[in-house]
């Protein structure tokens, strides 16, 4: 069923010269942006009927080489991309992937909530329809034949938005196939599974074995989760600092060595470890249950910064929200303040000035017998956006025109000049340039060290390594492991998330 | 409002706080800014066209007569327009308020004519009944969550129904003579009917309600992002139904005044309100805060408006100009504000 290619002494694949020509070969994949090569002479092929996995780091260059894919982006002229040994590099018109047969289903599925499986799964041909009327009878019939043949036990005349997640992400691969038409040549999977249970995964990943089996089609698999990836693929490439770090069979491939490869040898360099004697609690989480985190435990202590991480669709990022966004004026009242993740829809009002928007929770003591005076929102304004460092250094600017870094200085600072006893942060550097966030993690520090307790979920490895005392790592729903003292670095973490835990032992059960 | 251009480039220059003449001072030279243009285009159009129609009209236009029926009848309408920035600020449409006005001066008029309930109960009654249109606004709004521009169309014909069953679709005229007098009948101070200083009260007091109160500015961000409110900390659906309230509230006041100046109410010529008055709240909100409702922007724009209605009908309109200038305003001002706001977006630092 699965082709094995002969594997190399070193567990890397060899090149076999004369073997038929893969439905996609990339040669010297380049692509610079600015300075910056993001990606840097990356070949591989895709056989057809496999599943290749595609892995690396944020910032690797995994989903800069999908949007060359996609057509997004034009690689640099060294490139040579072939499809079915067709060069079709360089094109006219980016819809030649299209053409070629290469399609794509996203994490968000991209599907219409609001319309029938048959509107969703066959709209192209809907669009597309000729004459004056469609034959609604023939499209539901065939809808609900390719339901049908994938288990999915549903009207195709119902909703979408009626559908379990795990058929929502099946029609959206089915839906991807229909797209490509006659010719299929490449799916496209860039983190289906996120949002699914382990369950739905295998079931998806059943139905793509089946396509495969049927069509003279391949899968491209990008995906976080190296379990998933090594059970579900057949070969996997590793991508590093936008170059192929390796390529390898995933019959080879632990979760370890993948996670080794991905991140590069762990070097304990260990981190100034901030005093910190035995704290009082601040706040005592106990079985949070919220979104997909399920049964989440931890405590935080005053003068504390403790970093929440995990794969996305871990749960991690739910936990911050279910404890300040449902009752935001009962978690104020405790002195506990939230720095969202969206900045444009829930940090900051865009069309509002950086001097009304810090100042918000500040209102009612700034109102003289006069009410607010514009003198004095403006000697405010000026005196927050000089302490907080924003720049341009103008109060009386409207907040959208800021960049992402300087946004974020305003809201922090807002909430921080509140004299909060936690801050909860969530993902506080997207978006972030390098220098503001060096500015927001001092402020993080400066603030923990006046005995404020901050909590922080996010990704970015990098930044939990500079500010946290602890770092708890969440999978499907729960702490599984927490890292402490030296092991706060950027690769351990890193490792850790990476790694998984299931059926393993927990770096250090907590709670 | 906030800190405006020239101040922020005194700002910049006199870093502490220098005293009002230094001030002054430094404000001087950049008093002729693009951005100083643009907050005074339209009291400057304003001035404009006065000067243009004294000059074609110098009989008729240019008189201190004309200018006391330009600034004395507009006081309806100029509370009207102040009472809707306060929903708008919010982020929410009040169409309603042609109806609720009507509603509060019919109810008046029927107590004390037909019914011949003293002139303060009635009044009472009318305000009563603003605050209760409001309410029911806020209810479908916030409770029902139904599109606020759906729910106040809907509520808006809804009370006019009202106003028509309890006048027998009728004119109720012949109010105890102590309102009218109050309202249109001496001339206190210019020659100008006492009703417009009732609207520039209502107009000053609402001005400093959005500019100068934590009330005002707690709109602002509810209207300018609800989610951010709500993390914030504000009641949100609270400030959201009591915008509506606050605005019931204003437009009761104006169906006082209303039925004051016509010593009575008919139940129609109350809708014609409306489109002047948003006419009025969006061309307002090009001037003096660009990009923000404000109400001495809507002040000048009543006025502004009401000039050029004026004018053309001097010149030999007929009534039907009055809808053509201000259907065409409202399209031209909501136009200008947007283009305002995208080219903030796009320039303005």
């Amino acid at each position: 069923m699965i082709s094995r290619r002969p594997v190399g002494s070193d567990g890397e694949l060899v090149g076999l010269p004369g073997r038929s020509e893969p439905n996609v070969r990339l040669q010297n994949v380049s692509i610079t942006f600015g300075d910056n090569k993001a990606l840097d002479s990356v070949s591989l092929e895709i056989p057809a009927g496999e599943v290749v996995g595609l892995v690396g780091e944020n910032g690797s260059g995994k989903s800069t080489l999908i949007k060359i894919l996609n057509g997004v982006y034009r690689p640099d002229s060294v490139t040579r991309l072939f499809i079915r040994g067709e060069e079709i590099f360089p094109y006219e018109d980016p819809s030649a992937f299209r053409r070629h047969g290469i399609s794509f289903v996203h994490q968000d599925l991209g599907l219409v909530p609001a319309l029938s499986i048959t509107e969703n799964l066959l709209h192209e041909r809907i669009l597309h329809a000729r004459g004056a009327f469609i034959n609604w009878r023939a499209m539901h019939r065939e809808a609900a034949g390719l339901l049908a043949r994938f288990g999915i036990a549903a009207d195709p005349r119902q909703p979408i938005s009626t559908l379990a997640d795990t058929d929502k992400a099946l029609v959206a691969i089915l839906r991807a196939v229909e797209e490509l038409g006659p010719n299929k040549t490449l799916l496209v999977l860039d983190e289906p599974t996120v949002f699914l249970p382990r369950s739905g995964t295998e079931l998806l990943f059943g139905a793509v074995r089946k396509l495969l089996d049927e069509y003279d089609m391949s899968v491209l698999l990008v995906t976080h989760d190296l379990e998933e990836v090594i059970e579900n693929s057949d070969t996997i490439v590793v991508l590093k600092g936008g170059r192929l770090q390796s390529v390898l069979p995933a019959e080879s491939a632990t979760p370890a060595s993948l996670s080794e490869r991905i991140v590069g040898r762990t070097v304990g360099t260990g981190r100034p470890v901030r005093a910190a004697g035995p704290a009082e609690t601040v706040l005592d989480c106990t079985g949070l249950v919220s979104g997909r985190a399920a049964g989440v435990d931890f405590e935080l202590r005053r003068g504390e910064v403790l970093g929440l991480t995990g794969l996305a669709g871990s749960g991690f990022e739910d936990v911050l929200p279910a404890i300040y966004g449902a009752a935001p004026r009962g978690a104020l009242a405790r002195g506990i303040v939230y720095v969202p993740a969206d900045r444009k829809t829930e940090g900051g009002m865009l069309e509002v000035s950086v001097a009304e928007n810090a100042l918000m929770p500040r209102l009612g003591a700034l109102s003289g017998p006069f009410g607010l005076s514009p003198r004095t929102l403006a000697r405010h304004g000026r005196d927050f956006v000089e302490r907080y460092d924003v720049r341009p250094s103008d109060p009386g600017k409207d907040f959208r025109m800021l960049s992402g870094g300087n946004q974020q200085k305003v809201v922090l600072g807002k909430w921080l000049d509140t004299n909060p006893s936690v801050v909860l942060l969530q993902d506080p550097t997207q978006g972030v340039d390098v220098g503001a966030r060096e500015g927001i993690n001092q402020r993080l520090l400066e603030a923990a060290d006046d005995g404020t307790a901050v909590l922080c979920a996010t990704t970015d490895y990098e930044q939990l390594a500079l500010i946290c005392d602890r770092v708890l790592i969440i999978e499907d729903g729960r702490v599984v492991g927490e890292l402490a003292g030296a092991d706060v670095e950027r690769n351990t973490i890193a490792m850790h998330v990476m790694q998984g835990h299931r059926g393993t032992d927990p770096i250090r059960k907590v709670g | 409002m906030t800190a405006t251009a020239d101040q922020k480039s005194t700002d910049k220059a006199t870093q502490q706080d220098a005293p009002t003449g230094a001030r002054r001072a430094a404000r001087g030279p950049a008093w002729l800014s693009a951005h100083n243009l643009e907050r005074f285009a339209l009291p400057g159009a304003w001035a404009l066209l006065l000067l243009v129609f004294s000059a074609i009209l110098p009989e008729n236009f240019a008189t201190a007569g004309n200018f006391q029926n330009i600034f004395g009848s507009q006081a309806v309408l100029l509370i009207m327009a102040a009472g809707s920035l306060i929903p708008f600020t919010a982020g929410e449409y009040d169409m309603s308020i042609a109806s609720t006005m009507s509603l509060s001066a019919m109810t008046l008029s029927v107590l004390n004519v037909q019914h011949g309930v003293p002139l303060g109960a009635s009044i009472a009654a009318a305000i009563a009944v603003g605050l209760v249109a409001g309410a029911v606004n806020g209810f479908f709004v916030v409770v029902l969550k139904v599109s606020s521009l759906i729910a106040t169309l809907g509520s808006g014909t809804l009370f006019l129904g009202i106003v028509y069953w309890m006048s027998n679709s009728s004119t109720v005229t012949g109010i105890d003579r102590g309102l009218s007098t109050a309202t249109a009948g001496s001339r206190v101070l210019f020659g100008l009917q006492p009703q417009f200083f009732y609207g520039l009260a209502v107009a000053g007091i609402i001005a400093f309600v959005l500019s100068r109160t934590p009330y005002g500015r707690r709109l602002l961000f509810v209207g300018q992002g609800r989610q951010v409110a709500h993390l914030s900390g504000l009641k949100v659906d609270r400030i959201r139904a009591g915008s509506f309230i606050a605005s019931g509230l204003v437009m009761s006041l104006a169906g006082i005044v209303y039925a004051g100046s016509l010593n009575g109410a008919d139940p129609s010529s109350g809708q014609s309100f409306l489109m002047p008055a948003l006419a009025a709240c969006f061309l307002g909100s090009t001037a003096f805060v660009p990009g923000r409702f404000n109400a001495w922007g809507t002040l000048v724009a009543v006025y502004f408006l009401y000039s050029g209605v004026v004018g053309l009908q001097m010149l030999g309109a007929k009534n039907f100009v009055q809808d053509i200038f201000y259907g065409g305003a409202l399209v031209a001002a909501v136009a200008l504000s947007q283009a305002i706001r995208h080219r903030n977006a796009a320039t303005r630092s």
